[in-house]
Parts: structure tokens; C-alpha cells; sequence
């Protein structure tokens, strides 16, 4: 019954996992906000995270450790990283059409892999919850914020530590000014291909977290295709936010609550179609990226190669 | 510093870009390079300043041969360039670009370089603000700012690629005022330009560059006829004024009322006559943009009456205009009005009338020869636009009006043209007029003004003069005005008059 959805347990459990679902677009978005700040778009993200997801799935299932599982993840998506850098900095690729070739790559060959591995959905062991003493009592506020598990933690953590290290360190003033004007910047003896080396693998590590955050602490599986769009609306997540960790953390949180709300109305029975709850977020995504339009300049030379002129 | 250039070559495929270029610049020089567009200037300067390597040939600073490989390797060895367009990051703050240059370590060191910033700026007497964005600064103002970066960088060798652009006269004069006290200290400043008289204002010698050689070497006082020559390898006399025509009232504007972001104005009233042409004159940003592009009904007056050709077109639109006679040319010649990627073909297909749903390609093929022909364009058919250089595809959208027309608006039609092309298209557009069109043009050069316009109307921070003889005003007076000065004696005048 709807009446069901207005219950204090409810709610709580509503608002809680909305917090602990934000957080592979947290890892995701943070990540293409650093690459697109210095020009580079990446739409890989959804491959890089389908692959992060299946290694640190993989790890975990075989060897028993977690944490192993997320440091194979942070390497494939260096990796991965590696390989979209290459292409876009030395190739100069069309970042539009490359990405989307990094990311049926990354579908196929976790797929396959999955295939030839695991051959059926298994489960793991997950990151256990983490409870702050303390603060994890607070009634309510005790369960939504402090009862999640560290990846959740980390996620929320990288928020400030984004904007720090882009607004306030040298290294970010240099992503920023490669972003801007590459000419310039090269001028200034800034390497605007080491630059977007670097954005690009930190891209690719914390896609692959973001995949690993789902197959290792929140839904402890791995399928086929389960990020299921996410790494999309990851990148849409990046101009909602204005290309602002802060404003990344309000996208992030607003569908991540969307989403808890669709599930719950599932879990609940409540007699809507869950083809429409399952649609919501996605509506969601198109209309407010219809809103944010032109709200905020894009950094200007996202999307382009850069090339000294000889 | 000494700047020796030795042998320079440089090929852009067939293009001979630069010809075995001799030049010694010895400390303390302000050396002028003169040439048309396309002589070879920017190509020569790129090589010095490391955007590009030459070929073969030798650079020596202080008599020591260097190589240089990139623009950060040009300013470690005191080499800096200005370019034309601003090298700055226009979302930042002017102290982050200012620091970008030298930042070390983990966190920048910004009290330390506010202190050097203001202390340099100080130097030179600029007023910039550190914490001010850098979109929101004028032309000259990020001149400034890009001046005093280089310099903190530790440039001895400073290039200015054709730096009074764009700047208005006082910012202009204030950069001359800082390049000879630079030159004082001991500094190389290589100056390039296609503007004879700045050259001659400011340099101590000057090489003229065309076709990719250098043609000759001059040292005041300036053989300026001989300079011409050398340059465009032939005499080029500019044309001679012609009487203001007192035709019949094309645009009327009675009391229209403009609002921006930054001013308002109000009560502007002007007959536009029949085959005269009209020049706006003031900085950047003072107004003459809303004007005119009121003129062309794109911004919507808050008050007042728009007639054309006697019918009243108040807050129609850009569409009604351009059927009654009106066509707008914009300063941003590729953004807003050519389209980048399509030929010079499909642009004049694009301006006729269409017909049909196919695009007939002989008919516009022939279309397009004619034109390119008629008008002087280098290029071909099938070029696409962007492919053009700056006065070609100024050209092209002078070809692209159609005729006949009423009124003919333009944003700094000859920005960034050599005298040549310049003339060129003046005669164009004198054409147009003796066929019965009014011409209303804005322009930050004020000789231009006062060379082609039969009025002028002076714009400052929102304020509009009445219109002026532009035979009888001088370009030291409109220079003030521009600047916001002497306008009571304008005031005086008007009164005077009205007794």
C-alpha cells in the first residue's frame, strides 16, 4: 500500500539506501570530472566499470580478499585507463566515438569472461557494515549515514578531497588550465599530455571502484551487464554538477534516491508497474539534463585534441 | 638581449613560408616586422618563440647558437611572445594565470605571487585586479596581464604579434609608454604589424617581409611610400573621400531606447540617408553593439520607433529587416556568419533564394565561380570556408549579400586585414553605396573611421554624440571622446547650435 512508503522505518530505509547507492556514481562521476576539467570526455566509464566489477568479483570469490579484489580493479581500470590515454592523447581520437568503442569492449570481454569463469551468478561476501561509535546510535540519522560499509565511506570522502586537489593544488590548477586553453597552458610549460595521462587513468581506477563498489559491498554479485546504464548517467552526472565535485554529490545522491524509492515501491507491492519505477531515474536524467542546460560553461576545450601546430 | 635569426627556412607543403631570413635585433631595439597577411610574419615569430621549428636555419641569443623545441623551452631561454589572441585561461582569475607559468610544488604560492604581481603591475602603472576574472577584462587589459607574466617568467625578448588590435587608444598608448621603457632596460621587443603607422611611432628600425623574404630593412625617419612598396611589392594610394550624398531617408530613428547587462541609452535619434556611410567609434562594450544591432532588429529597442524605408518595423524581427533591405555582417566572421565545414558553393546556395528541394549544383557551381571571380576571393568552389584566410572570408561575405540593399550594417569589417584587403573591400562596399545603400559600420580604428565614414557617432559607456562631420573632426578628438573626455565641449557645440 502506498500508506506503506510513509512508515518511519520505511523512510529510514528509503533515505539509507539511497546514501549507499549513490556511491558507485560517486566513484564514477568523481572521476570524469577530473578528466573532462582537463578536456578529455571519457564514455567509457560503463565498460570500465563492467570490468572493475568482474575482477574485484572474481578476487574476492577466489581468494577470499576483498581488498585484493578492489587493488585488481584498480588496475584493470589503469589499464583500461592506459589504453583510452593512448587513444586520445597520441591518437587524437574522436573522444565520442572512442569511448563508446572502450565501452563494448568492456561489456564483451567481462561477459565473456564471466562466461568462461563463473558460468552462473554466485554471491560473495561482501564489505561488512562499518559502525562509527557513537554516531551509528543516532536513532534515524545512526542508520542512514553511519551503518554503510568503508567503500560507501570513501566514495562520500573523495567528494571534498576532489575539490580540494582541482581548486586549491598546483596539479589542479594545471587540469584546469589544460581544459581551458592547452595552447596557452603548453606554453607555460605545462605537458598537456602527461595531464590528461594522469586525469585519464585516475578516471579509469575509480570507474573500476565504482564497478568493484557494486559487485564487492553493495549488491555482492556479478551478472552480465548489472551496471546497466549507471556509467552513463555517471557522465551526465558530471554536467548536471556543473563540473563540480559538490554539485556531482547532489546528482549522485538525487537519482541514487530515486532509485531507492523505485525499489521500494517494488519491495513494498505497491501496484505500480516496475516497468514505470524502473523508468524513473532514467526519465529523471533527460529531464534535468534538459534543465541544466547551458547553466554553466563546459570547460572549452573538452573534447578536443590537442596538437602543437607544425 | 641580442637576437640573431641566421638562414631561417620553413615549407608549408608547397608554400615557402620563410626564405632564407637574415635578422639581427641588438638589445634595447624595438624592432618593427611589417608585411601583408600571409608575407611570412607569424610564421617567422612562431619559429623564434618555438610554436614551430624551422626547417634549417640558425637562432643565436647573445651570440649563442640555442635550439628551441617548444614555447616553455623559447621563455626559459628569455624568449615570450603575445599573441594575437590572448594565450590566458578566461574562466580563472587573473592570478591564477598569472601564477600558472612557474607553478612548483604542491600547492601554489599565492601570497607570494600577489605581492610580485602587484609589484610588477605597479611598475608599469596597470591597474589589474588579481582577483578579477579574466573574461571579464578588456583586450588590452589581458595585453597587460600577459605582458607582466611573461616578464615575471623572465622574458628578455618580448614579440608582439600585432598587439594594437583591438585596444583602444589609450590602452595603446600605454603600451607603447611600457615597450619603450622596456626597450630602456636593455630588453629586445620585435613588434609586428601591418599598421604603418604604429610601426613608425614605435619601432627603431623595421624589416619587411613579403612572399616569405625579407625585402628590405629601414631606419627612421621611414621612407613610409618606399615601406608601402616593399610590402605589397607595388604603390597603393587609398581612395579618395567622395561628397557626402544627401539622399533620401533609408533608416529613421526617432527616440529609441536600448537596454544591456551594463547601460542603458535612450533617446537616440538619427536619419540614415541613402548612400552615405556612418562610423561608430568607441571601446569595446560602450553600446554601438546593441545599436546595431538594433539597426538590424536583432535586439529589441525598449523604447522608440525603428523605420524602414518609411514603414515602421519597431521590435520585428532580424527576419523582416533583412526582407526590407537590411543585411548584418558580425565581428565573429566564422561564428556567426559563415558556416564552418560547408564550401563557398553551398554558402551561396544557402543565400539565394532556395527553390526546390534539391540543391541544383551546376547552377550554384556557376554561381560560386562568378563570384569568387567578381570578388576577388582566393579559393576555389569547393574550398570550405574555414580553409579561407581572415580577408578572404571577409570576401566571401561581402559576396554573400544580396542585392539590391538599403542598408548594410558591419562589425569591424577590416579587423585583422592587411591595407590591402582593406581597400579592397572599401571600394566594395563604395560601390553598394553609389548603387543607393547606407552604410553603417563599427570599427576600433579610428582613422578608418574618419577615412571612410561621412558621419560619425561616438559611443562612451552607453552615451551616444550627435553625429559628427567626419571631415571635420580629427582623430585626436575622437580619441578623447572615446576615452570619455571633452564631451561638454560637445555638449557646448550642440548648444550653440540649437541658439
Amino acid at each position: 500500500m502506498i500508506s506503506d512508503l510513509f512508515s518511519t522505518t520505511v523512510l529510514i530505509g528509503i533515505l539509507a539506501s539511497g546514501i549507499r547507492l549513490a556511491t558507485p556514481y560517486l566513484y564514477a562521476s568523481i572521476g570524469e570530472v577530473f578528466g573532462q576539467k582537463s578536456g578529455v570526455l571519457n564514455l567509457g566509464i560503463e565498460g570500465q566499470m563492467l570490468l572493475g566489477a568482474f575482477a574485484a568479483f572474481y578476487v574476492a570469490l577466489t581468494t577470499g580478499n576483498l581488498w585484493l579484489g578492489v587493488l585488481v580493479a584498480m588496475i584493470v581500470g589503469a589499464v583500461m585507463g592506459l589504453a583510452m590515454a593512448f587513444v586520445t592523447v597520441n591518437l587524437r581520437a574522436q573522444q565520442g566515438i572512442s569511448g563508446i568503442g572502450f565501452y563494448l569492449f568492456g561489456m564483451g570481454v567481462s561477459d565473456l569472461l564471466f562466461q568462461k569463469l563463473l558460468g552462473t551468478v554466485e554471491t560473495v561476501k561482501g564489505f561488512p557494515k562499518i559502525f562509527i561509535p557513537g554516531l551509528s546510535d543516532i536513532p534515524g540519522v545512526g542508520e542512514i549515514f553511519f551503518s554503510q560499509n568503508l567503500l560507501v565511506y570513501i566514495a562520500y570522502l573523495l567528494v571534498p578531497i576532489a575539490w580540494f586537489v582541482l581548486n586549491k593544488t598546483t596539479l589542479g590548477l594545471k587540469i584546469r588550465s589544460v581544459g581551458e586553453n592547452p595552447d596557452a597552458a603548453d606554453s607555460l610549460g605545462v605537458s598537456v599530455a602527461r595531464i590528461r595521462y594522469f586525469t585519464i587513468i585516475l578516471g579509469g581506477i575509480l570507474s573500476a571502484v565504482a564497478g568493484a563498489s557494486l559487485s564487492i559491498a553493495l549488491l555482492n554479485v556479478f551478472q552480465q551487464n548489472m551496471t546497466s546504464g549507471l556509467g552513463f548517467i555517471a557522465v551526465a552526472l558530471v554536467y548536471f554538477g556543473a563540473w563540480k565535485p559538490a554539485g556531482v554529490l547532489g546528482g549522485a545522491l538525487l537519482f541514487s534516491m530515486i532509485n531507492s524509492l523505485q525499489l521500494w515501491i517494488q519491495v513494498l507491492g505497491i501496484p505500480i508497474p516496475s516497468d514505470i519505477a524502473v523508468m524513473m531515474p532514467y526519465v529523471l536524467t533527460i529531464l534535468v539534463l534538459v534543465a541544466a542546460v547551458s547553466r554553466v560553461r563546459a570547460p572549452s576545450a573538452l573534447t578536443k585534441p590537442f596538437e602543437r601546430e607544425d | 638581449m641580442n637576437v640573431e635569426l641566421r638562414n631561417i627556412h620553413k615549407h608549408f607543403g608547397k608554400v615557402h613560408a620563410n626564405n632564407d631570413i637574415h635578422l639581427n635585433i641588438p638589445a634595447g631595439t624595438i624592432q618593427g616586422i611589417l608585411g601583408e597577411n600571409g608575407a611570412g610574419k607569424s610564421t617567422l615569430m612562431k619559429i623564434l618563440s618555438g610554436f614551430i621549428q624551422a626547417d634549417s636555419g640558425e637562432i643565436l641569443l647573445d651570440n649563442q647558437p640555442v635550439i628551441i623545441h617548444s614555447p616553455a623551452d623559447a621563455i626559459h631561454h628569455g624568449v615570450g611572445m603575445l599573441h594575437q589572441d590572448p594565450l590566458d585561461f578566461p574562466p580563472m582569475r587573473v592570478l591564477d594565470n598569472f601564477l600558472l607559468g612557474r607553478a612548483g610544488g604542491l600547492f601554489p604560492d599565492r601570497k607570494t605571487v600577489a605581492r610580485d604581481f602587484t609589484r610588477l603591475a605597479a611598475q608599469f602603472d596597470f591597474s589589474l585586479d588579481p582577483d578579477s576574472y579574466v573574461d571579464s577584462l578588456t583586450v588590452g587589459e589581458r595585453q597587460q596581464l600577459e605582458i607582466l607574466r611573461l616578464l615575471w617568467l623572465g622574458a628578455r625578448v618580448l614579440i608582439l604579434d600585432e598587439p594594437t588590435t583591438g585596444i583602444s587608444a589609450s590602452q595603446k598608448e600605454k603600451l607603447f609608454e611600457t615597450l619603450r621603457k622596456l626597450a630602456g632596460q636593455g630588453m629586445s621587443i620585435i613588434f609586428v604589424s601591418h599598421k604603418l603607422e604604429d610601426v613608425e611611432s614605435l619601432c627603431g628600425a623595421v624589416a619587411v617581409l613579403q612572399a616569405g623574404k625579407l625585402v628590405g630593412e629601414a631606419r627612421p625617419p621611414f621612407p613610409t611610400k618606399k615601406l608601402v612598396e616593399m610590402m605589397f611589392g607595388r604603390e597603393i594610394s587609398l581612395g579618395a573621400r567622395q561628397a557626402a550624398s544627401s539622399g533620401r531617408s533609408v533608416l529613421e530613428l526617432r527616440g529609441v531606447a536600448l537596454e544591456d547587462i551594463r547601460f542603458q541609452m535612450s533617446g537616440i535619434d538619427l536619419d540614415v540617408r541613402a548612400g552615405e556611410v556612418i562610423g561608430l567609434a568607441g571601446m569595446e562594450g560602450s553600446g554601438q553593439g546593441a545599436f546595431i544591432r538594433a539597426c538590424a532588429g536583432l535586439t529589441r529597442p525598449v523604447g522608440g520607433r525603428v523605420v524602414l524605408n518609411g514603414r515602421d518595423l519597431t521590435g520585428k524581427s532580424y527576419h523582416v529587416f533583412k526582407h526590407g533591405g537590411v543585411s548584418f555582417l558580425p565581428a565573429s566572421r566564422l561564428e556567426e556568419g559563415l558556416v564552418p565545414g560547408l564550401s563557398l558553393t553551398e554558402h551561396f546556395v544557402l543565400a539565394e533564394e532556395t527553390r526546390g528541394i534539391f540543391i541544383d549544383r551546376t547552377a550554384g557551381h556557376k554561381l560560386a565561380e562568378g563570384r569568387i571571380k567578381a570578388f576577388n576571393i582566393r579559393g576555389t568552389p569547393a574550398s570550405p570556408v574555414e580553409s579561407l584566410s581572415g580577408g578572404n572570408q571577409q570576401r566571401a561575405l561581402l559576396a554573400l549579400l544580396k542585392s539590391p540593399l538599403s542598408l548594410v550594417l558591419l562589425e569591424h569589417p577590416t579587423r585583422g586585414l592587411d591595407i590591402e584587403s582593406v581597400i579592397y573591400i572599401w571600394s566594395k562596399l563604395k560601390e553598394r553605396c553609389k548603387q543607393g545603400a547606407a552604410i553603417v559600420f563599427i570599427s576600433s580604428d579610428l582613422e578608418e573611421v574618419l577615412q571612410y565614414s561621412d558621419r560619425v557617432l561616438v559611443f562612451f559607456s552607453g552615451k551616444v554624440s550627435k553625429p559628427l562631420e567626419a571631415s571635420k573632426t580629427t582623430v585626436e578628438q575622437l580619441g578623447n571622446l572615446i576615452g570619455g573626455k571633452d564631451w561638454e565641449s560637445l555638449d557646448l557645440e550642440k548648444a550653440h547650435v540649437k541658439k
